[in-house]
Protein backbone atom coordinates (compact mmCIF):
# COMPACT_ATOMS: atom_id res chain seq x y z
CA UNK A 1 0.00 0.00 0.00
CA UNK A 2 2.74 2.47 0.40
CA UNK A 3 4.05 4.03 -2.26
CA UNK A 4 6.53 6.55 -3.98
CA UNK A 5 6.23 9.97 -5.00
CA UNK A 6 8.56 12.96 -6.04
CA UNK A 7 10.11 15.41 -3.98
CA UNK A 8 10.66 18.31 -4.90
CA UNK A 9 11.17 22.54 -4.03
CA UNK A 10 7.64 22.96 -5.24
CA UNK A 11 4.29 22.03 -6.39
CA UNK A 12 4.91 23.50 -9.62
CA UNK A 13 8.48 21.13 -10.09
CA UNK A 14 6.16 18.24 -9.18
CA UNK A 15 3.57 19.07 -12.49
CA UNK A 16 6.75 19.19 -14.74
CA UNK A 17 7.87 15.70 -13.02
CA UNK A 18 4.66 13.74 -13.21
CA UNK A 19 3.96 15.34 -16.72
CA UNK A 20 7.50 12.66 -17.22
CA UNK A 21 6.90 9.97 -15.43
CA UNK A 22 3.00 9.53 -15.18
CA UNK A 23 1.26 7.08 -17.82
CA UNK A 24 -0.13 3.27 -17.90
CA UNK A 25 2.88 0.45 -17.25
CA UNK A 26 1.15 -2.17 -18.37
CA UNK A 27 3.49 -4.59 -15.79
CA UNK A 28 1.98 -2.80 -13.29
CA UNK A 29 -1.51 -4.31 -12.59
CA UNK A 30 -1.86 -1.48 -10.31
CA UNK A 31 -1.87 1.20 -13.07
CA UNK A 32 -4.93 2.78 -14.79
CA UNK A 33 -4.99 2.58 -18.31
CA UNK A 34 -6.31 5.95 -18.85
CA UNK A 35 -4.98 9.28 -20.58
CA UNK A 36 -2.44 11.50 -18.77
CA UNK A 37 -3.47 15.01 -17.94
CA UNK A 38 -1.74 18.06 -18.93
CA UNK A 39 -0.87 18.76 -14.59
CA UNK A 40 1.28 21.68 -16.41
CA UNK A 41 -2.31 23.37 -17.37
CA UNK A 42 -3.52 22.92 -13.44
CA UNK A 43 -1.01 25.30 -12.37
CA UNK A 44 -2.79 28.50 -14.69
CA UNK A 45 -5.40 30.60 -13.06
CA UNK A 46 -3.29 33.12 -11.54
CA UNK A 47 -3.22 31.60 -8.12
CA UNK A 48 -7.03 31.93 -7.14
CA UNK A 49 -9.07 28.84 -6.21
CA UNK A 50 -12.30 30.33 -6.12
CA UNK A 51 -15.36 27.65 -6.51
CA UNK A 52 -13.45 24.99 -4.91
CA UNK A 53 -14.66 23.47 -1.79
CA UNK A 54 -12.13 22.18 0.45
CA UNK A 55 -12.81 19.63 3.36
CA UNK A 56 -10.79 20.18 6.49
CA UNK A 57 -9.70 16.93 8.67
CA UNK A 58 -8.85 18.95 11.68
CA UNK A 59 -9.76 16.14 14.15
CA UNK A 60 -6.86 14.28 12.99
CA UNK A 61 -4.40 16.47 14.01
CA UNK A 62 -6.14 18.66 16.74
CA UNK A 63 -5.08 16.60 19.51
CA UNK A 64 -1.33 14.87 20.42
CA UNK A 65 0.33 16.65 17.67
CA UNK A 66 3.17 19.19 17.63
CA UNK A 67 1.79 22.30 19.42
CA UNK A 68 3.07 24.58 16.75
CA UNK A 69 1.00 22.83 14.68
CA UNK A 70 -3.00 23.46 14.79
CA UNK A 71 -2.12 27.18 14.82
CA UNK A 72 0.11 26.35 11.35
CA UNK A 73 -2.75 24.45 10.05
CA UNK A 74 -5.23 27.61 11.26
CA UNK A 75 -3.00 30.05 9.40
CA UNK A 76 -2.78 27.68 5.87
CA UNK A 77 -6.42 27.94 6.05
CA UNK A 78 -6.72 31.45 6.43
CA UNK A 79 -4.55 31.63 3.18
CA UNK A 80 -6.79 29.50 1.36
CA UNK A 81 -10.10 30.87 2.01
CA UNK A 82 -8.30 34.13 1.04
CA UNK A 83 -7.19 32.29 -2.36
CA UNK A 84 -11.58 31.89 -2.80
CA UNK A 85 -11.61 28.24 -1.24
CA UNK A 86 -14.17 27.52 0.82
CA UNK A 87 -12.83 25.49 3.56
CA UNK A 88 -15.30 23.45 5.64
CA UNK A 89 -14.52 20.99 8.87
CA UNK A 90 -15.27 17.37 7.83
CA UNK A 91 -15.61 14.59 10.16
CA UNK A 92 -14.32 11.18 8.75
CA UNK A 93 -12.81 7.61 10.89
CA UNK A 94 -10.29 8.53 13.43
CA UNK A 95 -6.85 8.52 12.76
CA UNK A 96 -6.57 5.64 14.81
CA UNK A 97 -8.87 3.60 12.73
CA UNK A 98 -6.89 4.50 9.30
CA UNK A 99 -3.96 3.46 10.68
CA UNK A 100 -4.97 0.38 12.56
CA UNK A 101 -6.35 -0.58 9.06
CA UNK A 102 -3.20 0.42 6.83
CA UNK A 103 -0.54 -1.27 9.04
CA UNK A 104 -2.18 -4.34 9.36
CA UNK A 105 -1.90 -4.48 5.68
CA UNK A 106 0.90 -3.15 5.41
CA UNK A 107 2.97 -5.34 7.22
CA UNK A 108 1.46 -8.38 6.01
CA UNK A 109 2.26 -7.50 2.81
CA UNK A 110 6.02 -6.31 3.74
CA UNK A 111 6.59 -9.56 5.32
CA UNK A 112 5.42 -11.69 2.27
CA UNK A 113 8.11 -9.13 0.73
CA UNK A 114 10.95 -9.61 2.82
CA UNK A 115 10.25 -13.30 4.77
CA UNK A 116 13.51 -14.91 2.97
CA UNK A 117 15.83 -12.33 4.33
CA UNK A 118 14.09 -12.20 7.47
CA UNK A 119 14.23 -15.58 8.04
CA UNK A 120 18.26 -16.22 7.01
CA UNK A 121 19.81 -12.63 8.04
CA UNK A 122 17.42 -10.51 9.87
CA UNK A 123 19.82 -8.59 11.72
CA UNK A 124 21.03 -7.10 8.36
CA UNK A 125 18.00 -5.20 8.55
CA UNK A 126 17.85 -2.15 10.64
CA UNK A 127 16.45 -2.15 14.12
CA UNK A 128 13.16 0.07 13.38
CA UNK A 129 12.13 -1.29 10.07
CA UNK A 130 13.55 -5.44 11.23
CA UNK A 131 10.56 -4.42 14.04
CA UNK A 132 8.40 -3.33 11.51
CA UNK A 133 8.25 -5.70 9.19
CA UNK A 134 8.83 -8.86 11.30
CA UNK A 135 4.93 -8.20 12.88
CA UNK A 136 3.94 -9.24 9.71
CA UNK A 137 5.06 -12.69 10.74
CA UNK A 138 2.08 -12.88 13.14
CA UNK A 139 -0.57 -11.88 10.88
CA UNK A 140 -3.31 -14.23 10.67
CA UNK A 141 -5.15 -15.12 7.41
CA UNK A 142 -8.69 -13.52 8.92
CA UNK A 143 -7.01 -10.35 10.30
CA UNK A 144 -5.54 -9.58 6.69
CA UNK A 145 -8.76 -10.26 5.23
CA UNK A 146 -10.70 -8.28 7.77
CA UNK A 147 -8.29 -5.65 7.56
CA UNK A 148 -9.11 -5.49 3.81
CA UNK A 149 -13.03 -5.42 4.41
CA UNK A 150 -12.31 -2.37 6.45
CA UNK A 151 -9.98 -0.54 3.89
CA UNK A 152 -12.88 -0.58 1.52
CA UNK A 153 -15.00 0.84 4.48
CA UNK A 154 -13.15 3.35 5.20
CA UNK A 155 -12.39 4.00 1.23
CA UNK A 156 -15.73 4.54 0.49
CA UNK A 157 -16.57 6.94 3.45
CA UNK A 158 -13.51 9.47 1.55
CA UNK A 159 -15.24 8.43 -1.69
CA UNK A 160 -18.41 10.25 -0.23
CA UNK A 161 -16.78 13.03 1.51
CA UNK A 162 -14.84 13.73 -1.92
CA UNK A 163 -19.01 14.49 -3.53
CA UNK A 164 -18.80 17.08 -1.48
CA UNK A 165 -15.51 19.07 -1.33
CA UNK A 166 -13.07 18.74 -4.57
CA UNK A 167 -10.27 18.11 -2.52
CA UNK A 168 -9.00 17.33 1.58
CA UNK A 169 -6.97 18.67 3.69
CA UNK A 170 -5.16 17.69 6.89
CA UNK A 171 -1.52 18.45 8.17
CA UNK A 172 1.45 16.15 6.83
CA UNK A 173 2.87 15.43 9.60
CA UNK A 174 1.94 15.34 13.17
CA UNK A 175 5.15 15.95 14.61
CA UNK A 176 8.77 17.71 12.96
CA UNK A 177 11.45 15.06 11.52
CA UNK A 178 13.25 12.83 14.13
CA UNK A 179 17.02 13.52 14.56
CA UNK A 180 18.76 10.83 12.28
CA UNK A 181 19.76 8.70 14.87
CA UNK A 182 19.25 4.59 14.51
CA UNK A 183 19.13 4.23 18.16
CA UNK A 184 16.02 6.37 18.70
CA UNK A 185 12.53 4.55 19.65
CA UNK A 186 10.53 3.78 16.78
CA UNK A 187 7.56 6.45 16.18
CA UNK A 188 5.73 4.41 14.31
CA UNK A 189 4.76 2.73 17.21
CA UNK A 190 4.05 5.59 19.77
CA UNK A 191 2.36 8.15 17.01
CA UNK A 192 0.56 7.53 14.82
CA UNK A 193 0.84 8.29 10.75
CA UNK A 194 -1.26 11.04 9.29
CA UNK A 195 -0.57 10.16 5.99
CA UNK A 196 -1.80 6.43 6.26
CA UNK A 197 -5.20 7.63 5.69
CA UNK A 198 -4.57 8.74 2.44
CA UNK A 199 -3.12 5.56 1.82
CA UNK A 200 -5.93 3.47 2.58
CA UNK A 201 -8.61 5.78 -0.24
CA UNK A 202 -5.43 5.28 -2.98
CA UNK A 203 -5.53 9.30 -2.65
CA UNK A 204 -3.27 11.29 -4.68
CA UNK A 205 -1.67 13.63 -1.92
CA UNK A 206 0.76 16.54 -1.71
CA UNK A 207 2.38 18.10 1.54
CA UNK A 208 3.47 21.59 1.43
CA UNK A 209 5.78 23.38 4.24
CA UNK A 210 3.17 25.42 6.57
CA UNK A 211 5.45 27.01 8.43
CA UNK A 212 8.37 26.15 11.35
CA UNK A 213 8.38 24.52 14.92
CA UNK A 214 9.20 27.31 17.36
CA UNK A 215 11.77 25.19 19.29
CA UNK A 216 13.55 23.24 16.96
CA UNK A 217 13.13 25.53 13.76
CA UNK A 218 11.66 22.06 11.92
CA UNK A 219 9.39 22.53 9.16
CA UNK A 220 5.57 21.50 9.64
CA UNK A 221 3.57 20.34 6.76
CA UNK A 222 0.05 20.80 4.96
CA UNK A 223 -1.59 17.96 2.79
CA UNK A 224 -3.61 18.13 0.46
CA UNK A 225 -5.77 15.18 -1.12
CA UNK A 226 -8.10 15.05 -3.81
CA UNK A 227 -10.07 11.87 -5.52
CA UNK A 228 -8.50 9.01 -7.44
CA UNK A 229 -6.85 10.45 -10.70
CA UNK A 230 -7.53 13.87 -9.40
CA UNK A 231 -3.51 14.81 -9.50
CA UNK A 232 -4.62 18.09 -11.11
CA UNK A 233 -6.97 19.53 -8.12
CA UNK A 234 -3.82 18.54 -5.73
CA UNK A 235 -1.38 20.72 -7.86
CA UNK A 236 -3.97 23.71 -8.64
CA UNK A 237 -4.16 24.09 -4.74
CA UNK A 238 -0.67 23.66 -3.64
CA UNK A 239 0.29 25.59 -6.10
CA UNK A 240 -1.51 28.46 -5.43
CA UNK A 241 -0.64 28.09 -1.98
CA UNK A 242 2.74 28.31 -2.54
CA UNK A 243 2.32 31.73 -4.92
CA UNK A 244 0.79 33.32 -1.63
CA UNK A 245 3.29 31.92 0.68
CA UNK A 246 7.03 31.24 1.08
CA UNK A 247 7.51 28.51 3.43
CA UNK A 248 9.03 26.29 0.51
CA UNK A 249 11.57 28.79 -0.27
CA UNK A 250 12.87 29.29 3.48
CA UNK A 251 15.55 26.95 5.10
CA UNK A 252 15.91 24.64 8.74
CA UNK A 253 18.84 26.65 11.03
CA UNK A 254 20.20 23.22 11.23
CA UNK A 255 23.99 24.88 12.96
CA UNK B 1 -21.89 -1.46 18.17
CA UNK B 2 -18.52 -2.44 17.37
CA UNK B 3 -16.99 -5.80 17.81
CA UNK B 4 -13.47 -6.42 17.93
CA UNK B 5 -10.82 -8.13 19.84
CA UNK B 6 -9.24 -5.55 21.80
CA UNK B 7 -10.80 -7.36 25.22
CA UNK B 8 -8.12 -10.33 24.88
CA UNK B 9 -5.38 -10.09 26.92
CA UNK B 10 -1.91 -9.15 25.77
CA UNK B 11 0.30 -11.80 23.96
CA UNK B 12 2.98 -12.82 26.75
CA UNK B 13 6.85 -13.24 25.95
CA UNK B 14 6.51 -17.16 26.25
CA UNK B 15 3.55 -17.07 23.67
CA UNK B 16 5.42 -14.39 21.46
CA UNK B 17 8.52 -16.82 21.00
CA UNK B 18 6.05 -19.11 20.30
CA UNK B 19 4.01 -17.81 17.65
CA UNK B 20 7.30 -16.80 16.46
CA UNK B 21 8.77 -20.44 15.89
CA UNK B 22 5.40 -21.71 14.22
CA UNK B 23 6.31 -18.86 11.81
CA UNK B 24 9.61 -20.31 11.02
CA UNK B 25 11.94 -17.40 12.16
CA UNK B 26 14.79 -18.64 14.49
CA UNK B 27 15.62 -15.06 15.71
CA UNK B 28 19.32 -14.77 17.85
CA UNK B 29 17.90 -13.73 21.26
CA UNK B 30 18.92 -10.14 21.31
CA UNK B 31 16.60 -9.49 18.57
CA UNK B 32 13.65 -11.36 19.93
CA UNK B 33 14.04 -9.50 22.94
CA UNK B 34 13.51 -6.60 20.41
CA UNK B 35 11.07 -8.09 18.82
CA UNK B 36 9.08 -9.17 21.64
CA UNK B 37 9.15 -5.01 23.16
CA UNK B 38 7.71 -4.40 19.71
CA UNK B 39 5.02 -7.06 19.18
CA UNK B 40 2.58 -5.51 21.66
CA UNK B 41 1.80 -2.47 19.94
CA UNK B 42 1.22 -4.24 16.40
CA UNK B 43 -0.90 -7.05 18.06
CA UNK B 44 -3.16 -3.85 19.86
CA UNK B 45 -3.70 -2.83 16.40
CA UNK B 46 -4.90 -5.71 15.27
CA UNK B 47 -7.01 -6.91 17.91
CA UNK B 48 -8.61 -3.42 17.11
CA UNK B 49 -10.00 -4.28 13.47
CA UNK B 50 -14.13 -4.82 13.79
CA UNK B 51 -14.71 -8.46 13.25
CA UNK B 52 -18.35 -7.42 11.69
CA UNK B 53 -17.43 -6.60 8.79
CA UNK B 54 -19.71 -8.49 5.99
CA UNK B 55 -18.43 -10.11 3.58
CA UNK B 56 -19.34 -8.02 0.38
CA UNK B 57 -16.96 -5.56 1.95
CA UNK B 58 -13.97 -6.80 0.54
CA UNK B 59 -15.49 -9.18 -2.34
CA UNK B 60 -13.57 -12.27 -3.14
CA UNK B 61 -13.78 -11.80 -6.07
CA UNK B 62 -12.00 -8.18 -6.29
CA UNK B 63 -9.54 -10.04 -8.09
CA UNK B 64 -9.67 -8.83 -11.90
CA UNK B 65 -8.90 -11.05 -14.34
CA UNK B 66 -9.42 -9.01 -17.24
CA UNK B 67 -6.71 -6.71 -16.16
CA UNK B 68 -4.18 -9.59 -16.02
CA UNK B 69 -5.47 -10.62 -19.57
CA UNK B 70 -5.14 -7.01 -21.14
CA UNK B 71 -1.68 -6.27 -19.44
Amino acid sequence: MDHCGPLTRSAEDIAFFLQVIAGFDAEDPGSEDVPVPDYRAALSGRGRLDGLRLGLVEHWYAHGAHPDLPPAMAAAVEVLRGLGAVVEPVQLSSLRDYTDCKTTISIAELYAIHEKDLKTRPQDFGRILRNRVLPGALIRAEDYVQALRWRAVLAREQAVALKRFDALLTAGALNVADRADPNQPDRLVSSPSITMPLSVGGLPALAVPCGFSGAEGLPLSLQVAAAPMAEPTVLRIAHAYQLATDWHRRHPDLH
Amino acid sequence: MRTDLSYLPPSTPDEIRAMTRRAGLDLPEELMQQFIAAWPAFEAMVRRIPRDLGRAAEPAHSYRPLRIVRG
